[in-house]
């Protein structure tokens, strides 16, 4: 018998903390206890059991170049990741995956990279920034536009402080309004974009964060001129087996956690409005 | 194909594996030669992906866990499945069995054994015979027909071939199959047919149009449809947790509740009831149609025998087809 797509293999958190001022965002690094290791490209997922909690599917944080832990970012919402907060050093999950298919990172090689996030939504964005500048050579410009509500909000902040620090990554950082000691920039993330006019010329743009900001951030881009094949977004959808067969996922005769969740705008548009 | 005297089938089945009849109620297990006349309550489904059932059972010592996962392996004869159910069945394997294959269905499948029965009673919800197919459809593992004292039997697959001895029985008759042949243009007469081939490009184009919310106006959302629906697979995954131990199981779900697709952060694609109605429809007869190449609907007519606001599904193919293309809501 093939290997069980439903057995959970176990991993023991090594670490975690909090990424946000209020305490909803948190981070949480594993290994396996086997010790095996986990090949996965950015984009992918992995569905997370807390074992008489359930499972829930989250995009994977870390980039494979970045060692053997596999990082998660979870929002404090429902019963899984309330009990994935509440989770003590050394305490064991299950982890299945990876899955879904994740960004198409050779075809992104020798173009420019426009990134462009909001909210929490940013966690497999940092896998992928963190692969494009683990091989820097192999890309073009790389453009970072992140916008949170407030600085509190923002994922990652003192990576971003390196990342900015590098010289070779444009990063643009925002939020919704006026703070104090907020020196970046203010607005919403489709304002941003349209101000900082990225060129579609030899470039790719993946766009990850709420629907409502996906939604306003898009016709900018159009008007930049990027077409739909060169912009890519990863969807989400109430994920539960991860491997197309339970049902809940799907647009048309897709599934997100099989046939995504990484689709290119051209490709969604040939499946119906259903997200 | 065989004359095998009925007690004598069963009783050559048994030895194969626990014996499942078609009753009033469903497939249930037991050693009889009387068959429900009828379409039963529910289909095969009910055993092949039962409403509830364990996947992995954990215990916890201290930070440490241990699992196993739970299987299935029971040998079942299910006999007297009528061709829609079979039909169905099939529709649920390829689900099931695609890469990567579920492992859980995989084993309950493989220790089943499926007689199937010519459909001799057919109601007036069934509409097989507009869907491509019909009630003598010879699928299965092994078909029989029903001829009073006898059954003509005939092992179809290699699993039936060598599921019973068949030599031991003699061979039907030239007027034996006569007989069959005569009571299948009897029983095909009797089902009334629908023009119901619809192309999943018409169903495409139709998605953004208000006739899904008139369609689904009486529509209560009480899923009733998709859990009595033979080719309804959908399932959720839920923890049970006791003290230091639980387990996982899987569930029935179904698209037509609210919070089959609510999403963690509260958005939700299906928030409207109509959406629901039209992602079960399209289901059947566009994105399964897509993927498999053929329909996700057998025409058993469940759905219309169990919906308490009289909800058809035939009518709503039929207006679709119908429907001028363009009117967007």
């Amino acid at each position: 018998m093939n290997h069980n797509p439903y057995t959970p293999k176990l991993a023991i958190l090594l670490r975690s903390y909090f990424e946000s001022d209020d305490r909803s965002l948190k981070s949480f690094c594993f290994k396996f206890k086997d010790e095996s290791t986990m090949s996965y490209i950015p984009g992918q997922f992995c569905e997370l059991s807390v074992f008489g909690k359930g499972e829930a599917p989250f995009g994977i944080a870390s980039s494979p170049t970045e060692g053997d832990a596999i990082k998660f970012t979870v929002n404090k919402a429902g019963l899984v990741t309330t009990a994935l907060h509440q989770l003590e050093i050394g305490e064991e999950i299950g982890i299945r995956g990876p899955l879904g298919n994740g960004y198409p990172v050779d075809l992104f090689e020798g173009h420019n990279i426009i990134i462009v996030g909001g909210g929490f939504a940013f966690a497999t964005l940092r896998s992928l920034l963190l692969y494009a500048l683990h091989q820097r050579h192999k890309f073009g410009d790389i453009t970072v536009i992140y916008g949170a509500r407030e600085p509190g909000l923002l994922l990652y902040r003192d990576e971003f402080d390196e990342w900015k620090d590098r010289g070779d990554v444009n990063i643009y950082l925002t939020v919704d309004r006026e703070f104090a000691d907020w020196h970046e920039k203010v607005g919403f993330v489709p304002q941003v974009v349209k101000e900082i006019a990225p060129s579609p010329k030899d470039a790719f743009a993946v766009v990850c964060g709420p629907p409502v900001m996906i939604k306003y951030t898009l016709p900018v881009l159009f008007k930049l001129g990027f077409a739909r094949d060169r912009i890519y977004t990863s969807l989400e959808k109430r994920m539960k087996c991860g491997i197309g067969k339970c049902g809940r996922c799907n647009i048309g005769d897709r599934y997100i956690c099989k046939d995504g969740p990484v689709f290119s705008l051209a490709s969604l548009s040939a499946l119906p409005e259903d997200y | 194909m065989k004359k095998i005297k009925k007690d004598e089938l069963i009783e050559a089945l048994s030895r194969w594996g626990k014996i499942y009849l078609r009753e009033e109620k469903g497939y249930k297990e037991q050693m009889d030669t009387v068959l429900f006349m009828g379409k039963p309550e529910k289909s095969v489904k009910d055993i092949v992906l039962p409403p509830e059932e364990i996947l992995l059972i954990y215990h916890k010592k201290g930070k440490d866990i241990e699992q196993e996962d739970v299987f299935d392996t029971e040998k079942r004869v299910i006999f007297g499945v009528l061709p829609c159910d079979v039909k169905a069945l099939y529709a649920v394997d390829r689900n099931f069995l695609r890469d990567p294959q579920d492992p859980y269905y995989k084993k309950r499948r493989d220790s089943m054994l499926i007689v199937t029965t010519a459909c001799v009673n057919p109601d007036e919800h069934c509409f097989c015979t507009s869907l491509g197919y019909g009630p003598f459809e010879k699928l299965g593992d092994i078909f029989v027909f029903d001829a009073s004292d006898y059954y003509l039997a005939e092992g179809l697959t290699e699993k039936g071939r060598h599921a019973i001895d068949w030599k031991n029985f003699e061979d039907a008759s030239e007027q034996d199959l006569l007989e069959m042949k005569k009571a299948k243009g009897l029983v095909e007469n009797k089902i009334q047919k629908y023009d119901l081939q619809i192309e999943s490009k018409k169903l495409y184009s139709a998605f953004g149009d208000s006739i899904w919310e008139d369609m689904s106006f009486r529509c209560l959302n009480c899923g009733a449809c998709t859990f009595y629906c033979p080719t309804c697979y959908c399932f959720d995954i839920e923890d049970v947790e006791r003290t230091n131990w639980g387990y996982r199981e899987r569930v029935w779900d179904s698209c037509m509740f609210l919070v089959y697709s609510l999403e963690t952060s509260g958005h939700n694609p299906r928030q409207n009831p109509a959406w629901r109605v039209r992602n079960r429809i399209m289901h059947k007869f566009a994105y399964y149609p897509e993927t498999y190449g053929e329909f996700g609907c057998v025409g058993c007519g469940r759905c219309i025998d169990v919906c308490p606001s009289g909800f058809d599904i035939r009518e709503a193919i039929l207006s679709l087809k119908g429907m001028e293309v363009g009117n967007e809501s």
